[in-house]
């Protein structure tokens, strides 16, 4: 027997999943470790051999594959804990990083400090050299001043040098030039030039996307080597893919050159688990929700693609430009707390009350009233059975924090107070799920709600009514979503060439023998990963704009070679892209900025296995009654509960309801219908029309 | 005899939390529709526009984080187009306006202000305002700021009030007329294609938001947040104690001084620009609409900073009182060109400077100012025209606040950082210049216990042959004070410009200052120091690490350290001499 594991290290548990030949799967959550996550990783691996009754040596002996995603990069952002970084820069232009642009997040706020860049600029060394817009050598680049600033890194002890000189994407002769007297110069530090990354026209995003990488590198490959090493010693002979910001795995070696590319993959992977899970249904159009304890990940897929985006800010202010699966993420969670601001006016979140001490019906000392909380109060959780009997909540001490905190300053009882931050908290998720869906252009009365997390299925009954959604998918293994998503994805590297033309001046050909480069390169990558040829494939797009625009629109190309007719396709699909977008088409020119190349390599995906099919009748599987408060059009209403873990395929419940498992409760409104299907998910269809 | 500030909300608690998201939400959204599919420079890099809702009766009722000193505006716009047309507005029209003249439309000619009515079951509800800074506005240079100018007919299409689309129907001719008026009309059109489909974005998202609440519900609703805005303003303004509190900005002798007698009494504040100097012969006077929107800029970044709905509720408790034919009023047909970058910036100064005698831990020390050329032209690469500030000119630093550096290169002050400058591989390929530099320069944050944000050395290279390229300075031609320096904070070093030629001359500061207007050719260098912000605070009380820290950075000389600082470092270690620091600090703090 071959396994197949799925690890993803989240900021409370670490999900594991673990999946057989024929489709069997088994599950772990066990406590994160921050400190060295690599712990919880061997903990959960060692917990699934034991479930199985082996030894950890002997189990990992017959794993061929783990996919690991990983938060190392993210929480080294995020706690300022990542390498002393030198940065090399075109003389004349030491403050790019610090510059970014020149904005300010918080126009009226003067009172919030400026962002402190990753390379400090007592390590930004100007180095003499300039290349032209057309490439040409302004000023030949200065070695001597390159070595000079390797000792002074050295004397500085930097862990990381990023290289990033103007229009290096142009013309990388100098960069490159520097890079390798860097690494010849101080052969223990990470060097990375900006093109090593992300070779785009633009400085700043391309200088900040490599002083990230280098932030993040050495911390990375201290991680992937020990755990590399920890597996192997423990047995394991497969092969460890790490997750990346695109859904796509890529080898830990590859991964720790580019660490950057593993930044926010955290949530990436969700959204392709989502695309897998509603495919036997054939539901391509999906809108997923990921609602855990702190915030809530949203993200839209179409034609069974996650939409991606090419840049974001990494806490907020570090930029990045690399292809990302478009996840948008909210500060609503279960632990999400309610608040009132001096007017009395009601919020929710972003402050969580996390997992300690949690939402005030833990009983660990939390006072403020949370999701959870009210979650509890309006009937939806059940106190007897939290985590499945595993965790005992005091339901009295959520009233009273409501009472406390909000229905008093309100004047209202403790049920309408909850019923009111309910609502608060349905609109901001459904405010999100507009950001993804009808901001875009799309209508999401036309998409499949896929709800995940140990809080999405109580949410996305109501949710969905608001927005006009009829159809919602909850998976069985919803609280491990990332896990799944991992184990399906196929090897993936990201690649780019900026173009800068007007689209109708581009000589196909010549775009033919760019694509030609970026496929070389790309085959290098799935060289070194042991992808043989027809597990091989390849996606091209191109980022265009109208002639002056600033922002660029990326369109999918086909595989085909680059030829007129083709191109004439082209400047009519993104007319008409343009116009979904933003309301109008515009009859000037277009340009080309940049194409892009995925050079991928297939893995191959775990069969399913289906449940048996029940009697459809689920009535066997009561567990019994509660009032549970459904929207203001129903009210309280009594309802059915049923034990989720024990339903088969088939079986059908009519809403009102409430289906019960272990780690999750999925909220069956009135006027719903909700069925398991034949891989044992719950596929729930309203009846919205008056 | 002030009456104790209350007020409660009448909407359902929930229903106000989901309306006012649901509203900023449209005027984000729209933003971002802007941004995305801008085509000027100035419009989609520097992000010189803003979105706004209003109620029927043209007061704000949500914005997205675009150019603070434009929103204040936006009502203004409305509320012309709503007196011109009175009864003749209908589903479907689309109306435009800049002329800062005919009833107080606009603030500033360049900033075009598309007025789109919302009608949700054939009645209008809302009114959407988007306001952009054009490429060109006509008149008699390309770009709309004309130094030269000696009316306002000089610097552009004085465009009142019209109707360009009627009843969903773009009227041909008055569009044929507006773009006959301005050089670039390609990009033009696009603009303003683009500042209407976000219009059309927002009337879509107000209309779902019509048909799930009623119009009862948000009337109600409306209500609540301008009384919301009004206690929260009058909440802060009530802190500052009673007063009456002058300030003066002043310049060279040529100038004309912004004066601000700003008083409070319980929670209203009154500013008066009465006694400011006359309007000048220079394009700086401030039509009214600028000078209340930055008199609601200088509010909103000080005692406001911390509201979280910047409503048109929180204007109420304020009173602007100005006189006509000064330079905070101008009058037909004064020119005004560049009102919105100098004079905005004065009157908003003049308002801190006033308020931080009150409260100098709430306010903001004064900014750099900018200090651009206009470049224009032909580019020989692409064979077409440009004409655009240069962005990085406008890099000056943000003035620090009580317990706050201020931001390095976040200029001009009246956008707050909400400006994009172009990087250099971009401005490279819009313009043909080579630049040489562009990075902070020491000293030029004002000394501070928080130290003023750093300015920018700009230099750059004409690389345009056979083409010449067109200058325009365009910089603030008066010198006008810096302001404030509070509690002890000094004022940065002020801008300089020159011209280093191919030829080997040398175009001095004053020359240039006399000049204005420059052809370039290639080999052609200038040289701008544009200056960093004021600081805050005592110098002599600043954290000596973090003294260290600018001097290691290079971002403060050694010798500044010492003489504002009273930090005393070893030029080769950078070692801090404790003993030596304490006594000079003693020193400096008798002297």
């Amino acid at each position: 027997m071959k396994y197949v594991i799925g690890v993803d290290t989240g900021g409370t548990f670490t999900d594991l999943i673990c999946v057989d030949e024929q489709g069997g799967s088994m599950i772990i959550k066990t406590p994160s470790t921050p400190d060295d996550p690599s712990i919880a990783v061997v903990n959960g691996l060692r917990s699934l051999a034991a479930d199985m009754d082996r030894d950890l040596q002997g189990f990992l002996g017959d794993v061929a594959r783990i996919c690991h995603g990983t938060t190392v990069t993210t929480n080294t952002v995020l706690t300022w804990t990542g390498a002393k970084v030198g940065l090399l820069c075109t003389k004349g232009f030491r403050d790019t990083l610090g510059i970014r642009f020149g904005i300010r997040e918080t126009p009226y706020d003067y009172t919030i400090p400026a962002p402190q860049p990753l390379s400090p600029r007592y390590l930004r060394v100007p180095i003499a050299e300039r290349i032209k817009w057309n490439g040409e050598i302004v000023t030949p680049l200065d070695e001597e001043e390159v070595r000079q600033a390797c000792q002074y890194f050295k004397h500085h002890r930097v862990d990381a040098i990023v290289v990033g000189f103007i229009w290096s994407f142009k013309n990388p002769i100098h960069e490159q030039r520097a890079v390798a007297i860097c690494r010849e110069e101080l052969p223990d530090v990470y060097v990375c030039g900006s093109c090593d990354v992300q070779p785009e026209i633009r400085e700043y995003w391309r200088i900040s996307t490599a002083t990230l990488n280098a932030y993040v590198g050495p911390n990375l490959a201290r991680y992937l080597h020990n755990l590399v090493q920890t597996l192997n010693d423990s047995g394991f002979k497969g092969q460890l893919l790490i997750t990346q910001s695109n859904a796509g795995v890529i080898f830990p070696e590859i991964a720790m050159e580019q660490a950057v590319r593993t930044i926010l993959s955290g949530p990436a992977c969700g959204p392709a688990a989502a695309a897998y899970l509603a495919s036997p249904l054939r539901l391509k159009n999906l809108i997923t929700i990921d609602m855990g304890g702190t915030s809530l990940d949203v993200c839209l897929i179409k034609d069974g693609q996650p939409c991606t985006t090419l840049e974001t800010a990494v806490a907020g202010v570090y930029h990045l430009k690399l292809p990302l699966i478009d996840v948008h993420t909210i500060g609503a969670g279960g632990g999400s707390i309610a608040w009132l601001d001096q007017m009395n006016v009601l919020h929710v979140g972003p402050q969580s009350a996390g997992a300690d001490p949690g939402p005030a019906c833990y009983g660990k000392g939390g006072t403020e009233p949370t999701i959870t909380d009210v979650d509890l109060i309006l009937g939806y959780l059940n106190p007897d059975y939290f985590l499945g009997g595993e965790m005992s909540v005091d339901i009295q001490l959520a009233r009273q924090a409501v009472q406390a905190k909000i229905a008093d300053a309100l004047g209202i009882s403790v049920i309408e107070a909850a019923k009111a931050i309910r609502k608060v908290v349905d609109h901001s998720m459904s405010d999100a799920i507009s950001q993804v869906s009808v901001e875009r252009g799309e209508d999401p009365r036309k998409f499949t709600l896929v709800a995940a997390g140990g809080a999405g299925p109580v949410h996305a009954g109501s949710l969905s009514r608001a927005l006009g959604i009829e159809n919602i998918l909850i998976s069985r293994t919803s609280s491990i979503f990332c896990a799944l998503g991992s184990i399906i994805a196929d090897l993936r590297h990201d690649l780019v060439r900026s173009v800068v033309a007007k689209t109708s001046d581009i000589d196909p050909d010549a775009l033919n023998s760019i694509f030609r480069e970026m496929r070389a390169l790309g085959d290098e990558y799935l060289d070194r990963e042991g992808i043989v040829e027809r597990d091989r494939y390849y996606k091209k797009s191109i980022d265009m704009r109208y002639k002056g625009q600033f922002h660029e629109v990326e369109l999918p190309l086909s595989e085909a070679e680059q030829s007129a007719e083709e191109r004439a396709q082209i400047i009519e699909d993104f007319h008409q892209k343009h116009e979904e977008l933003y309301a109008y088409r515009d009859v000037v020119e277009t340009e080309t900025i940049n194409v892009r190349l995925a050079a991928c390599g297939r893995v191959v995906t775990p069969a399913r296995k289906a449940m048996p099919i029940g009697s459809g009748d689920a009535r066997r599987f009561i567990k019994g009654k509660r009032d549970v408060y459904f929207a203001r059009k129903f009210g309280f209403v009594p309802t059915t509960i049923y034990d989720g873990d024990l339903m088969e395929a088939g079986d059908i419940v009519e809403g009102p309801a409430i289906v019960e498992q272990k780690t999750t409760t999925v909220v069956v409104p009135p006027d719903t219908r909700l069925e398991v299907t034949t891989y044992g998910d719950y596929y729930m269809q309203s009846n919205l029309r008056p | 005899m002030h009456q104790k500030n209350t007020f409660k909300l009448q909407t359902d608690p929930a229903d106000f939390s989901v309306l006012v998201s649901a509203m900023f939400t449209i005027a984000r959204e729209m933003g971002k529709n802007m941004e995305r599919t801008a085509r000027a420079p100035i419009y989609y890099s520097a992000h010189d526009f803003t979105t706004t809702l209003l109620t029927l009766d043209c007061e704000l009722l949500a914005l997205a984080e675009y150019i603070p000193v434009l929103i204040g505006a936006t009502p203004f716009s409305a509320r012309a187009v709503k007196e011109y047309f009175q009864d003749d507005i209908h589903e479907g029209d689309v109306f435009l306006v800049n002329d800062p003249y005919t009833l107080d439309a606009g603030n500033q000619m360049a900033d075009w202000c598309i007025v789109y009515p919302v009608f949700w079951q054939g009645k209008q509800v809302l009114w959407v305002a988007n306001k952009a800074h054009q490429q060109d506005t006509g008149g008699g240079v390309p770009g709309g700021y004309n130094p030269g100018a000696l009316d306002i007919y000089g610097e552009g299409l004085r465009i009142p009030p019209v109707k360009i689309f009627e009843r969903g129907r773009e009227r041909k001719d008055v569009f044929n007329l507006i773009m006959t008026n301005v050089r670039i009309p390609d990009t033009q059109r696009g603009d303003l294609l683009s500042m209407i489909g976000a219009a059309r974005v927002g009337e879509k998202r107000v209309r779902v938001i019509y048909d799930t609440y009623g119009e009862e519900t948000i009337h109600t609703f409306i209500t609540d947040l301008m009384g919301y805005g009004e206690f929260m303003m009058r909440e802060e303004i009530a802190k500052i104690a009673d007063g009456v509190y002058h300030s003066e900005i002043r310049g060279n002798e040529a100038s004309t001084p912004i004066i601000c007698d700003l008083t409070i009494d319980g929670s209203e504040m009154t500013v008066d620009f009465t006694q400011s100097g006359p309007m000048s012969k220079a394009y700086i006077n401030s039509p009214i609409a600028n000078t209340y929107s930055s008199v609601y800029m200088a509010l909103m970044t000080s005692v406001g900073k911390k509201i979280a709905y910047r409503c048109g509720g929180c204007y109420r408790p304020l009173k602007i009182v100005t006189r006509p034919g000064t330079v905070t009023h101008a009058t037909f047909p004064a020119t005004h060109g560049n009102c919105t970058n100098f004079v905005a910036k004065q009157i908003i100064e003049a308002v801190w400077s006033a308020l931080a005698q009150a409260a100098p831990q709430e306010v903001p020390a004064g900014w750099g100012s900018i200090n651009y050329w206009v470049f224009s032209g032909l580019d020989p690469r692409r064979k077409e025209g440009y004409g655009t500030p240069d962005f990085l000119g406008c890099s000056s630093g943000a003035g620090a606040i009580w317990g706050t550096d201020g931001w390095p290169t976040n200029g001009p002050q009246i956008c707050s950082g909400t400006l994009y400058y172009p990087e250099i591989e971009v401005a490279e390929s819009i313009y043909p210049i080579i630049w040489e530099k562009w990075e902070w320069a020491r000293d030029s944050g004002a000394p501070g216990k928080y130290r003023g944000g750093c300015g920018v050395d700009n230099i750059w290279v004409a690389d345009s042959d056979p083409e010449p390229i067109h200058l325009a300075y365009a910089a603030e031609p008066f010198d006008y004070a810096v302001a404030p320096a509070i509690a002890g904070g000094k004022l940065p070093q002020p801008n300089s410009k020159k011209l280093i030629l191919a030829d080997g001359r040398e175009e001095s500061p004053a020359a240039v200052r006399r000049t204005m207007l420059y052809q370039l050719r290639s080999g052609d260098k200038s040289i701008d120091y544009v200056m960093g912000g004021a600081g805050v605070g005592n110098p002599l009380e600043r954290a000596i690490e973090a003294v260290r820290e600018d001097v290691r950075d290079e971002l403060v000389s050694i010798e500044s350290a010492q003489n504002d600082y009273g930090v005393v470092i070893d030029p080769a270690t950078l070692e801090v001499d404790l003993e030596r620091t304490a006594a000079l600090r003693r020193k400096l703090g008798e002297g």
